[in-house]
């Protein structure tokens, strides 16, 4: 089983790729519609702007490709602006700008008003991890640090599809699973440890599910 | 809770660390990769790579050091020194850095940061300040590697910065640098509360009460330090023990 990593041509998706090769993981880097749409599991990384991202994904036809997949059950983990993609919509930029809608979620900015806090959120912080999530299962601390770098963040529509809270002035959903869609607001690639559990329980469901 | 960040810092030369750990284990005192996968199991939040390469001829190098080093280490990587343009932005991210930290070609061209910005994301975007004290309550801005005055106003400039994009502002004090006396800490704290981005404190820390000064007084969301860890005289843990035990949010 090879994890397709999908180029949308923003953001650094070698780093992704390095940290799945140390847990032993096959991926390949595409942009390739036909590549993405045979893949047993999907990886949607991401730094940069929502708008640029999702211009990009249109652009190359990889919209509709990533809606087929979810549909069949294929796996798929967004990370930072990747789990953002799968919302429904986002105000960064300003106005509304429609996202993947592969989750039922909103994108705003992270609310620090009233704080003395800085945005962009940067740096470690740990996370409130859910019981029941599947990502988190090789962790056995209740709260994980993971590196983020962030200003906005996705509200869910539905609350059954968060897996972990964190904390920055307010509560914010800092990870996300419905089905085989799953999404996470930090970095694993850059989480150290913990972010290599994050990605091998990814790999293990992507394996369980490609040969069922 | 957000957790104060330790960050050490190699000056690399021509793709070797030229002030870096004298540990005695050390198979290659002078590669850079051997000594971030060491800051990288000693639980270091990030890494900074400078690169003090004069010529331009070898910039090439840095490439191969930070495509190595990420190929090593899981934890976030900053590079800075002798970035030019939105080309070389792009080159560092691609070979592997997470941000990449601009000093001077900021200096001559502010727009490179909305530019860079615009196209990778601020987060990604550090401002090197290298600021030095005119007076009481004002530093100058000073650019190739500190020893060009610009006139600038270190704390409009960090507004600006902050304005046309930075992420984050990494303050190194020009007074302070190498002398181990501590932060500039009326510098880090003006700068710091002027700004609504990240500021990362560098330069003169001596001591590990150095490092709690800059998160608590300075104002920093992380402190910058080279030769209390190269030297051996502190590893992270104790750095990260020290600011615990003084109240300070760290990743143990």
């Amino acid at each position: 089983m090879t994890i397709v990593i999908v180029d949308y041509e923003v953001g650094n998706f070698r780093n992704v790729q390095r940290a799945f090769e140390k847990i032993n993981t096959e991926t390949i880097i595409s942009s390739d519609p036909d590549v993405i749409s045979s893949a047993p599991a999907i990886v949607l990384p991401g730094v940069g702007a929502f708008r640029t991202a999702m211009d990009n994904i249109e652009r190359l036809e990889l919209d509709s490709v990533l809606n087929n997949r979810a549909a069949v059950g294929t796996p798929i983990l967004g990370i930072c602006l990747g789990m953002q993609l799968l919302a429904k919509t986002s105000t960064e930029g300003g106005g509304l700008r429609k996202g993947l809608g592969l989750l039922p979620m909103e994108v705003e900015q992270l609310s620090v008003q009233n704080t003395d806090l800085r945005l962009p959120h940067i740096g470690w912080n740990n996370i409130s991890v859910s019981p029941n999530s599947q990502l988190f299962q090789g962790i056995e601390t209740p709260d994980p640090d993971f590196y983020f770098v962030h200003s906005f963040r996705v509200i869910p529509t539905d609350a059954s599809i968060i897996s972990a809270i964190c904390s920055y002035g307010n509560d914010f959903v800092c990870a996300a699973e419905w089905g085989s869609i799953f999404a996470v607001q930090f970095h694993p690639e850059k989480s150290q440890q913990y972010g290599r559990e994050v990605l091998k329980a990814f790999a293990e469901i992507s394996q369980t599910s490609s040969s069922a | 809770m957000l957790k104060a960040r330790v960050i050490p810092c190699l000056d690399v030369k021509d793709g070797r660390v030229v002030k870096g750990i004298n540990f005695v284990d050390l198979r290659d005192a002078g590669d850079p990769v051997e000594q971030a996968r060491i800051y990288d199991a000693a639980g270091a939040d990030e890494l900074c790579f400078l690169d003090i390469t004069a010529s331009s001829d070898n910039r090439d190098t840095i490439f191969d050091v930070v495509r190595r080093t990420a190929e090593q280490c899981f934890m976030p990587l900053t590079v800075g020194g002798g970035v030019r343009s939105v080309d070389n932005v792009r080159d560092l991210l691609l070979s592997g850095a997470d941000k990449v930290a601009i000093n001077t070609a900021a200096v001559h061209r502010p727009e490179l940061v909305r530019e860079a910005a615009e196209k990778f994301g601020s987060q990604c975007i550090v401002i090197a300040v290298d600021a030095k004290s005119t007076g009481p309550g004002r530093w100058e801005v000073f650019t190739h590697g500190g020893r060009e005055p610009t006139g600038i106003d270190a704390v409009a400039w960090a507004r600006k910065m902050e304005t046309l994009g930075a992420g984050e502002i990494l303050l190194t004090s020009m007074d302070r640098d190498g002398t181990r006396q501590g932060f500039d800490i009326p510098a880090t704290q003006t700068i710091a509360d002027a700004l609504s981005i990240p500021v990362i404190a560098s330069g003169g820390v001596g001591n590990l009460d150095h490092l709690v000064a800059g998160i608590r007084k300075g104002h920093a969301s992380a402190v910058l330090a080279a030769s209390i860890f190269h030297f051996g005289e502190h590893t992270i843990g104790d750095a990260k023990a020290h600011m615990a035990a003084a109240g300070i949010p760290v990743r143990l």
